[in-house]
């Protein structure tokens, strides 16, 4: 399937080897599911095999057919973080398919779905065949947001849907890929994006550079387009991040400072414009004043989070379900009552090493490009794992994102491998093969 | 730009390190809490899936279990005498008594079975609550109970060296069979099934209040117990005259003032201790609630800094006046005269263990409060005995047997006084005390002193508590 078209001459032999730390960790992997699958048989029925085994099997699959695939291509990736990816997604699907069985299938093809998809963005990733085309796949997020605006359809509170018959998604979703490949095409451009400078750019220097200015009035376009959906979280998530990686290639404080400032002001304007988000805040500050209203869904995962204890109840053996949108926004506390705060920590862990990883990658990239569509990547995750998470465990406001890679939703799940896909194509390290691609 | 993004990873670890502080505050340090909160609602759900836990008496004898899974197969098999205090677990009423102050381990909410999530499924039978075992005795509460039945009361009977309680009954009591459908008359009734009177009832103490008042005039130094006091039959306490209804006792000591229960002499020890009365009454609880395994309600005894008046004085050194106590307070009382002036915690359960056995929980015995010194205790209890032996108490004497008491007749704006007996037996190291109210039953040495005396023959047969 994949051919190497780029020996360099002076590559190292182990990077064309089979990848075996991959391999083992994705064994690791492969384990990890079974167990899931085995305790959740025993919880749900009693059984130690049950139907369960293969569907939490069946989710880990995709990733040992990606490692195949990698290593047979040559693939000059990390692989250590294929491994991770694989590690969120086993660690989610049981709590889905336990919470919905009728969904698990459908899931299960997400997943499948989105792990090819991730292949395909790592490859073409690592060979800069990405290289470019950010600027069309934003043009192209802008007009599917716009469009949704138009015949979009509402589901929990964001009129950000948009269906082609049956098949529903989220274009706000889409957009955070082009965001992250625009703003790595556009601010690599900058002189302060080379990986070893510490020069910061004025603001008038970033505002000269087309590509960098191109960037970010369309990064605004998405981000003001995707609040009108009133889809508050996710229009969060990539203003974050966005400013994140703004920074990184620039090094401006001053924007840094404006842009957080900018953030809180709108927060606030969205709170006194939209009821549902000044509620949110509301029940944040004390979700026990209305435990049965508007705290209700707090109230709830505390309740999961509490019953979890330590060591959980066990897969099958919780009642997750009270937690209002369990399989999507509250996943981690559903998961949380049934894992304890053991599989709890063990999740954090995993989007810890994923990110972390990823920033380590980032800075040993061979060109800022790969440096900033690895740290774009990066930014997605960490930001809406911790925006979630922590709205979860009752650190910030809740928001309706969804756990990067583990909740229910096939835009979702698509999306994050992709993102994760960009972020193991940006983590190829050899300058030598930056000028190459097919000849 | 390499360090910039060393700096997102600063802050990334951060943020991950807020994401682990948070979950650990919520799942392992306030878990507990939140998990068993009734407003959880999985605890609804396993109230309905799990055997709600026995209550058995201190020898093993069931007073109230469960025959499956759920509220609704709560059976109720003890002496009806105890059904106010243990209360009952309805689906439809709720919970009250014991049973609501003992539902966290009743329930199985907390105990053993916590996290047995996947082996009870896979064991495929319903989890139990904890067993709770008290140190009520079932045989000294029947007799109890027989010495209530017909009448309006409570007897309360502890084991006076350890503060156990082997006897809480109350009068009139209501049917735990058909409860839900008897509810609305039940509560409609004028004389309050539902409240157990022993823990919860409010009275004037009337004369038991002279062992405490004797026992602080002691300990106070304003008396000796050779003291002798000239009894004419009546008293005066600022513009009050008391009187004795039996007459003048003459020349009589502490010991015999507390025989023949001489108000005169009473009148007389309280107008000495003055505002100090208020003050050290306090010592026995009569001012705040007697902790205890279920709530209680204070004594309403107040204490005032100044300007205390003399009728006010005379009036508590007799045990009228506006004072009220609960029968535990009394019992406690004479329990702290036969415990060398210690008064213990009381405690209805003796030990929390699970379904299989297994101790989850035990009760020690523990000092409440040194209350009177020993002599003085000494002194008091030696009134109380010649009070048995020939004084008010006589009734209550039983041949072969070492008993001390106090009656009362505490006068009250309901009609009839309310008849009082507290008591004490002794048989070598085991101390049992007893109080016994009947409400407008008249005099406390007719009305109450001979069912004392038949609920401590009981008690001291039994060999219940230390003396075992």
């Amino acid at each position: 399937m994949m051919e190497e078209h780029s020996q360099a001459p002076n590559a190292s032999v182990a990077l064309h080897h089979a990848r075996d730390t991959e391999r083992s960790l994705i064994g690791v992997v492969m384990l990890m599911s079974l167990m899931a699958g085995f305790s959740l048989s025993l919880g749900g029925n009693g059984k130690l095999v049950g139907l369960e085994v293969a569907y939490c099997f069946a989710s880990s699959v995709p990733f040992a057919l990606a490692h195949l695939l990698f290593a047979a291509g040559h693939f000059e990736g990390d692989e250590v973080l294929l491994p991770l990816v694989g590690a969120a997604v086993v660690m989610g699907y049981p709590t889905v398919y336990r919470l919905r069985p009728d969904l698990g299938l459908r899931q299960l093809g997400f997943i499948w779905l989105g792990t090819a998809i991730m292949v395909l963005f790592a490859v073409c990733q690592s060979r800069r065949k990405l290289e470019g085309l950010g600027f069309l796949a934003l043009v192209g997020s802008i007009a599917l947001l716009v469009l949704t605006l138009i015949v979009g359809e509402e589901r929990g509170g964001a009129r950000s849907w948009l269906f082609l018959g049956d098949m529903g998604f989220q274009p706000s979703e889409v957009a955070k890929i082009a965001c992250i490949l625009a703003g790595a095409d556009g601010f690599s451009r900058l002189s302060t994006a080379d990986p070893a400078t510490k020069t910061r750019a004025p603001a008038r220097e970033i505002w000269g550079c087309a590509e960098a200015r191109r960037a970010i009035l369309m990064w605004g376009a998405v981000v003001l387009l995707t609040v009108a959906q009133r889809d508050v979280g996710t229009a969060m998530v990539i203003y974050i991040s966005c400013v994140a990686m703004a920074y990184v290639a620039t090094g401006n404080r001053v924007m840094v400072l404006v842009s957080a400032g900018i953030g809180a002001g709108a927060v606030i304007v969205a709170g006194q414009v939209f009821p549902h988000i000044g509620v949110r805040f509301v029940s944040w500050l004390n979700p026990w004043a209305d435990a049965t209203g508007s705290g209700y869904q707090m109230a709830q995962s505390f309740y999961a989070l509490a019953s979890g204890g330590i060591f959980g109840r066990g897969y099958g053996c919780g009642s997750p379900w009270l937690i209002p949108a369990a399989v999507t926004d509250m996943l981690f506390s559903a998961s949380g009552e049934e894992i304890g705060l053991a599989g709890a920590l063990g999740l954090i862990a995993i989007y810890f090493l994923m990110v972390g990883h990823g920033y380590s990658c980032a800075r040993r990239a061979g060109s800022s490009y790969w440096a900033l569509g690895a740290v774009g990547a990066a930014n997605i995750v960490a930001v809406q794992a911790f925006v979630i998470i922590g709205g979860n465990l009752g650190v910030l406001p809740l928001t309706g994102v969804t756990l990067p890679l583990a909740s229910y939703g096939g835009t979702s799940m698509v999306t994050s491998l992709a993102i994760v896909g960009i972020l193991l194509g940006s983590t190829r390290r050899r300058l030598a093969a930056c000028g190459g691609g097919p000849s | 730009m390499n360090q910039r993004i060393l700096r997102l990873l600063q802050a990334w670890i951060a943020g991950c390190a807020i994401l682990v502080v948070a979950a650990t505050y919520y799942q392992a340090i306030t878990a507990d809490e939140l998990a068993t909160s009734p407003e959880n609602p999985r605890m609804a759900n396993l109230e309905r899936d799990v055997v709600r836990g026995s209550i058995l008496d201190r020898n093993g004898n069931v007073i109230c279990d469960s025959v499956g899974p759920g509220l609704s197969m709560r059976v109720y098999r003890g002496p009806d005498s105890l059904a106010p205090l243990v209360g009952y677990a309805s689906p439809i009423l709720g919970k009250s008594g014991l049973e609501a102050a003992y539902d966290v381990w009743l329930s199985g909410r907390r105990g053993p079975y916590d996290m047995t999530g996947v082996l009870s499924t896979l064991i495929d039978q319903p989890d139990y609550g904890c067993t709770v075992r008290l140190t009520i005795d079932v045989d000294i509460q029947k007799a109890c109970e027989s010495a209530l039945r017909g009448r309006r009361g409570a007897a309360i009977v502890v084991d006076a060296a350890t503060g156990e309680l082997l006897a809480v009954a109350s009068s009139p009591w209501y049917s735990m069979k058909g409860l839900e459908l008897a509810w609305d008359s039940i509560v409609s009734r004028d004389d309050s099934p539902l409240v157990c009177r022993a823990t919860c009832g409010m009275y004037p103490p009337g004369s038991t209040i002279k062992m405490a008042v004797a026992a602080i005039a002691l300990d106070c130094g304003v008396t000796s117990p050779d003291e002798i006091y000239e009894c004419e039959g009546f008293a005066r306490a600022g513009g009050t005259v008391i009187h004795d209804p039996a007459g003048a006792h003459g020349r009589v000591d502490l010991r015999d003032a507390l025989s023949v229960s001489c108000n005169t002499a009473f009148v007389e020890l309280g107008i000495r201790l003055g505002p100090k009365l208020h003050d050290q009454l306090r010592r026995f609880f009569f001012d705040r609630s007697i902790p205890l395994d279920v709530p209680t309600p204070p004594g309403n005894l107040k204490v005032r800094d100044a300007g205390v008046s003399g009728d006010a004085i005379g009036q508590l050194a007799i045990g009228q006046g506006d004072l009220l106590v609960t029968p535990m307070h009394v019992a406690m009382m004479a329990a702290a005269v036969v415990n060398k002036g210690v008064m213990m915690r009381p405690h209805l359960v003796a030990s929390v263990s699970a379904a299989d056995g297994t101790p989850v929980m035990t009760t020690r015995a523990k000092a409440l409060a040194a209350a009177i010194t020993p002599s003085s205790a000494d002194v008091v209890a030696d009134g109380m005995i010649q009070a048995v032996k020939r004084g008010t108490a006589r009734s209550a004497a039983r041949w072969g047997y070492d008993i001390g008491g106090k009656t009362g007749t505490a006068q009250n704006p309901h009609g009839s006084p309310h008849a009082w007996f507290a008591g004490f037996g002794v048989d070598g190291s085991q101390r049992i005390a007893v109080a016994i109210v009947l409400e407008n039953a008249g005099a406390g040495g007719s009305a109450a002193a001979p069912l004392g005396g038949d609920i401590l023959k009981v008690a001291l047969d039994s060999k219940t508590g230390t003396g075992r």
